[in-house]
């Protein structure tokens, strides 16, 4: 039986909301190089930093005005004057130049390689993060528009669309596929994986939401500088590098001293800073958690209840993992199939001790990466020499 | 450089889930001796003020030297997570109700320094720890450990040592109502089978306890006395008489589901408890001791981490 906790709403009703341009946005950067310095003059749209690594996109600036401060986390303009960059055009552009264009106007295209099939996730992937079913229902031109960019970069033979409510309009030339709404079944892996079954291998997934922001760009030929995602029961429209303190108010929300504010959904997100901090780019849902509403994370020792085992739907021993990344043994990590976790966040959900087991997982991901790519290096280096 | 004035208000950075079935270890404790509390009750009804003395002491000696080992190991002690009470009251429910003080505290602080804390706290402990304290008093103190010897002044008899010396005909007029009430020699919170049943049921309803171990278990047990039963009724107790008598309650629902020493998959489990409960059977009809339960359980529990190896295919290998 699915907790009700567990039920991925529909946030229908809710109105979409548009935030104002705030008077200071703060973009934040994830590994990139800015462009301009601190008391530069911008335009709306211009490029503020070039990304470092492949397949993520460049970040713009969502306003006209001065560079407040450039750094290599964050990048500040103050809204000063007018004036905004011109459309791109990007008709007669196809396959792996699209991509290209796309990503230097501000779109991740880390998984859009050649496949198979694709598969258009449109479920809720978190607790809380209706936006991509919500997108598909309001803007299904908007979303077509993005899914036929995409298509032309993936070229696949089947496309399948994953719904939870199959309240989503119909998506020219995709099979339909419903899961039941309740989490986990929205995490890309297994929503692919209930359509799909094992021919899930390789199929590209992308969520509804990234279509629908790839979409916005196709139509506007401008820089994605404003994102759409849920809040409280609705969407809101606001401009990437928004402080948080602003959004809240849109939803009559507003955050306590000690309160928790997610950048994402309940079990997946990634919690919030500061309320001064910019709303990046590639959030599909705002939560807050008030004070006190669950038992604190807790650096705890696992006492092997085995919650987290009997509960994960990647069928893996988290238990282990977690104790595995705890003592630093990531090879071994490994031979407990660490990377088959769909990293939906059951596992800590469960944990009596409240060990932050999805936080090791991901810890134990990054470092073997790390691991592998040190060990390439080295391979290739001996090769050369 | 500008002073730092926090931003107001200030937020609470964690790590994801960000929300939680608010079922913590503390609570799993908590319930786990409010599941125990009918049989610490009936244990003071039948063997009267000697089995609070033994379980209080029990008790306090396991929550002193868990503190103490803490300490020592330098870690923060987490006696506030009430499991030291639980393996304190355990170990008492496994001793006769006439123990000396020294045995209870000898038995006590063995099961938590050597059953958990030298393993490095809750749950890295291969073993029960409450069945360590047990197996070294009784391989160190034989006559103090016996039911039979160290309660002579009770009317009451140890089923299981009638059926191991006298045989089963001795045994065929206990009858099972007085084995569920705690009219029997043994464990003193061990024999009262029907408070138990009655604790493991709410665990079992409140969610804290799966079900897998228990039950297959208690299959286990009475399957095997049912088989022995069957080839030689002369010679065997009857299957019910197995899972009344001596401590295969208290093991079905407490000392084998133990998180740390017993295994996590839905299979493990089940093979798990069938395997114990099985052993139980073929202990007592084999071995020098009446009762098989705990060295059973432990002999199960060393084959937890090859038991655990029986896992589904993980989401996308192979
Ligand atoms: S390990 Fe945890 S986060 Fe990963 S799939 Fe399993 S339950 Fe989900
Ligand atoms: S749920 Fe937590 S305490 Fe239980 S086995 Fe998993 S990690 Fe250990």
């Amino acid at each position: 039986m699915p907790r009700a906790e567990f039920l991925l709403t529909t946030g229908g009703g809710g109105p979409l909301r548009e935030a104002d341009v705030p008077a200071e946005v703060r973009v934040p950067l994830a590994c990139h190089r800015p462009l301009v310095s601190a008391g530069d003059a911008v335009l709306a749209g211009q490029k503020l930093a070039e990304a470092c690594e492949p397949g993520v996109g460049d970040a713009h600036s969502p306003l006209a005005g001065v560079v407040a401060e450039a750094g290599e986390c964050v990048i500040a303009v103050r809204g000063e004057g007018q004036g905004q960059i011109k459309a791109a055009d990007l008709s007669g552009l196809s396959g792996q130049d699209l991509a290209e264009a796309l990503r230097g106007l501000g779109l991740d295209t880390a998984g859009l390689v050649k496949a198979e099939i694709l598969v258009v996730n449109a479920a809720p992937p978190d607790i809380g993060a209706c936006a991509p079913e919500r997108l598909l229902s309001l803007f299904p031109e908007t979303v077509a528009l993005g899914l036929e960019a995409v298509k032309s970069v993936v070229a696949p033979k089947r496309t399948v669309l994953v719904m939870a409510h199959g309240l989503g309009a119909a998506l020219k030339g995709c099979e339909m596929f419903t899961v039941p709404p309740y989490h986990p079944n929205g995490v890309d892996g297994l929503a692919a994986r209930a359509a799909l079954g094992r021919k899930a291998e390789g199929a590209v997934v992308v969520s509804a939401a990234a279509l629908f922001h790839a979409g916005r760009i196709m139509e506007t030929g401008l820089p994605l500088t404003e994102i759409y995602f849920s809040l409280g029961n609705g969407l809101v429209k606001a401009a990437v590098g928004s402080p948080l303190a602003d959004i809240l108010p849109l939803a009559g929300l507003s955050a306590g001293e000690n309160d928790r504010l997610i950048l994402g959904g309940l079990l997946r997100g990634q919690a919030a800073r500061s309320l001064d901090q910019g709303l990046p780019k590639g959030t599909l849902a705002l939560c807050l958690v008030p004070h006190g509403a669950y038992p604190p994370v807790a650096d705890a020792l696992c006492l092997n209840c085995g919650e987290c085992v009997l509960r994960c739907p990647a069928r893996i021993m988290p238990n282990m993992i977690s104790r595995c990344a705890e003592f630093r043994l990531f090879e071994r990590a490994r031979q407990y199939h660490l990377e088959a976790c769909v990293e939906c966040g059951l596992c800590g959900y469960f944990c009596p001790s409240r060990r932050p087991i999805l936080q090791y997982i991901q810890l134990a991901k990054f470092e073997l990466a790390a691991l592998d790519r040190l060990a390439a290096e080295k391979a290739a280096q001996e090769e050369a020499s | 450089m500008s002073t730092f004035s926090p931003p107001s208000p200030l937020l609470t950075v964690s790590a994801p889930p960000h929300a939680h079935c608010g079922r913590t270890t503390r609570g799993l404790m908590a319930e786990t001796l409010f599941a125990l509390a009918p049989a610490a009750i009936m244990a003071v009804l039948v063997f009267g003020l000697p089995a609070l003395r033994v379980m209080a002491l029990s008790c306090a000696v396991a929550v002193i030297c868990e503190t103490l080992c803490a300490r020592a190991m330098a870690g923060t002690p987490a006696v506030d997570d009430l499991n030291a009470l639980v393996i304190g009251l355990l170990f008492a429910f496994l001793l006769p109700a006439s123990a000396p003080w020294w045995l209870v505290a000898a038995g006590s602080a063995t099961s938590v320094v050597l059953g958990k804390m030298v393993f490095g706290g809750l749950g890295g402990s291969p073993l029960c720890a409450p069945l360590v304290g047990w197996a070294v008093c009784k391989l160190s103190w034989k006559g103090a450990m016996d039911y039979d010897l160290s309660m002579l002044s009770s009317s009451l008899t140890s089923p299981l040592a009638q059926l191991k010396h006298l045989g089963p005909q001795a045994v065929a007029g206990i009858s099972l109502q007085d084995l569920l009430l705690g009219q029997q020699l043994g464990g003193l919170g061990a024999v009262q089978v029907a408070a138990l049943l009655a604790g493991g049921a709410y665990l079992l309803i409140r969610g804290r306890l799966r079900p897998h171990i228990p039950l297959a278990f208690l299959a286990g047990t009475f399957l095997t006395a049912l088989i022995y039963f069957y080839l030689d009724p002369a010679a065997c107790a009857p299957p019910l008489f197995h899972l009344l008598a001596g401590g295969a309650v208290l093991g079905a629902f407490f000392l084998a589901p133990d998180c740390s020493s017993s295994p996590v998959g839905h299979v493990p489990m089940i093979v798990f408890g069938l395997l114990a409960g099985c052993l139980v059977v073929v202990i007592r009809v084999y071995g020098v001791y009446p009762d098989g339960v705990p060295f059973a359980i432990l002999l199960a529990e060393l084959l937890t981490p090859l038991v655990d190896r029986i896992r589904p295919r993980p989401l996308g290998v192979g």
